[in-house]
């Protein structure tokens, strides 16, 4: 278990490191059954390279209500 | 040596103070001028209730005002800029009723706080739900946003991608005191937008270019992931039974205080990527 990197690994006084896994699609049945059901730190978070359009903001904004 | 240097630092002291003190003049005057165009709104609002059987009225008012004001003062006070004062108003006296029951406008207004410059109510005014508004004026006086930064947070439709990730009390919590970091959860958003790299939707780039214009434009970047990060490596090396990995991107939160971990993955998320992700932050 040794590292280069020693000194940036976590202090005890730090809170446990977060991982987001960004990426370009994913399937939420994947997250849900990869994951443990209490996990608090690791994210599957999606991208996109351009800003929303007015019509995709519609669809998110009328998925939530 | 010792005496030059010392002096150097003499002199930048005093070039230091005088830049805050400018900086502060101009936020004092950019205050002031907020509130009152404020109140110039409220005039021109109770004038026209006044007036309200005149159809016309509403109209010759702003007309008649701008004429007065620009010659009086020259430019900035066409009908629109006027007008503009109006839908100010219009739009902020609630939140500031709300604050203080006080006759005396301009010390009302002014202890309600009107926080951010003319140009970012410009674009917090023409946001009609007030809850979103609240946000982003929240957010932008916590975060010190410039008007730039305000545009590409609304346009990447920030306050949309933090509700869609919360319940009511969330949503409620995000108007009434923007967004605060609890919990990790709190720190992430989905999607992030990522139109700063300028790498088109359809076309076919590797992870490589995607980490690459990532950190070109580390500074959109920071303003993306939000509050509290800070960069710390790429491409970070870590080695167990003889084997090397590398994780794409590392940066710390300073109020979660904990590493943040970020893996780059085009196309379809896949369960390894997961796992993979799940020991590099076991291993950290």
């Amino acid at each position: 278990m040794l590292t280069t990197y020693d000194r940036e690994v976590k202090l005890e006084d730090e809170n446990k490191t977060i991982g987001i896994v960004l990426c370009q699609n994913k399937s939420e049945a994947v997250v849900e059954y990869t994951l443990p059901e209490n996990n608090e730190q690791i994210f599957a978070s999606k991208y996109k390279t351009v800003l929303p359009s007015k019509e995709e903001l519609k669809l998110l904004i009328n998925e939530t209500k | 040596m010792t005496n030059k240097l010392q002096n150097t630092s003499f002199y930048k002291q005093a070039v230091d103070l005088l830049h805050s003190a400018r900086q502060q003049v101009v936020r004092q005057v950019n205050l002031a001028m907020v509130h009152t165009y404020f109140e110039i709104g409220r005039m021109i609002v109770e004038e026209e209730q006044e007036g309200k059987d005149r159809a016309e009225y509403g109209k010759q008012l702003l007309d008649g005002l701008s004429k007065a004001l620009t010659n009086e003062f020259g430019k900035g006070f066409s009908t629109t800029n006027i007008q503009q004062m109006r839908t100010f108003y219009l739009a902020y006296q609630n939140q500031q009723t709300l604050s203080a029951n006080s006759k005396s406008a301009i010390q009302q207004t002014a202890s309600a706080g009107f926080k951010l410059s003319w140009s970012h109510y410009l674009k917090l005014m023409r946001i009609d739900n007030e809850n979103e508004r609240k946000f982003y004026e929240i957010e932008s006086v916590k975060n010190n946003w410039s008007v730039r930064e305000l545009d590409r947070q609304y346009d990447s439709a920030l306050y949309t991608r933090l509700v869609l990730s919360r319940d009511k009390e969330g949503i409620k919590k995000l108007s009434e005191k923007g967004l605060i970091l609890e919990k990790p959860k709190d720190a992430i958003k989905d999607p992030y937008i990522l139109e700063f790299i300028g790498l088109p939707e359809k076309s076919s780039y590797s992870e490589n270019d995607l980490e690459q214009g990532i950190i070109d434009k580390l500074e959109h970047f920071l303003l993306e992931l939000g509050t509290g990060f800070t960069f710390v490596a790429r491409q970070k090396r870590i080695s167990f039974d003889n084997k090397h990995f590398h994780i794409d991107l590392v940066f710390y939160n300073r109020i979660l205080k904990c590493f943040v971990l970020i893996d780059l993955k085009i196309g379809e998320l896949k369960h390894q990527d997961i796992g993979q992700m799940q020991m590099y932050v076991n291993y950290l």
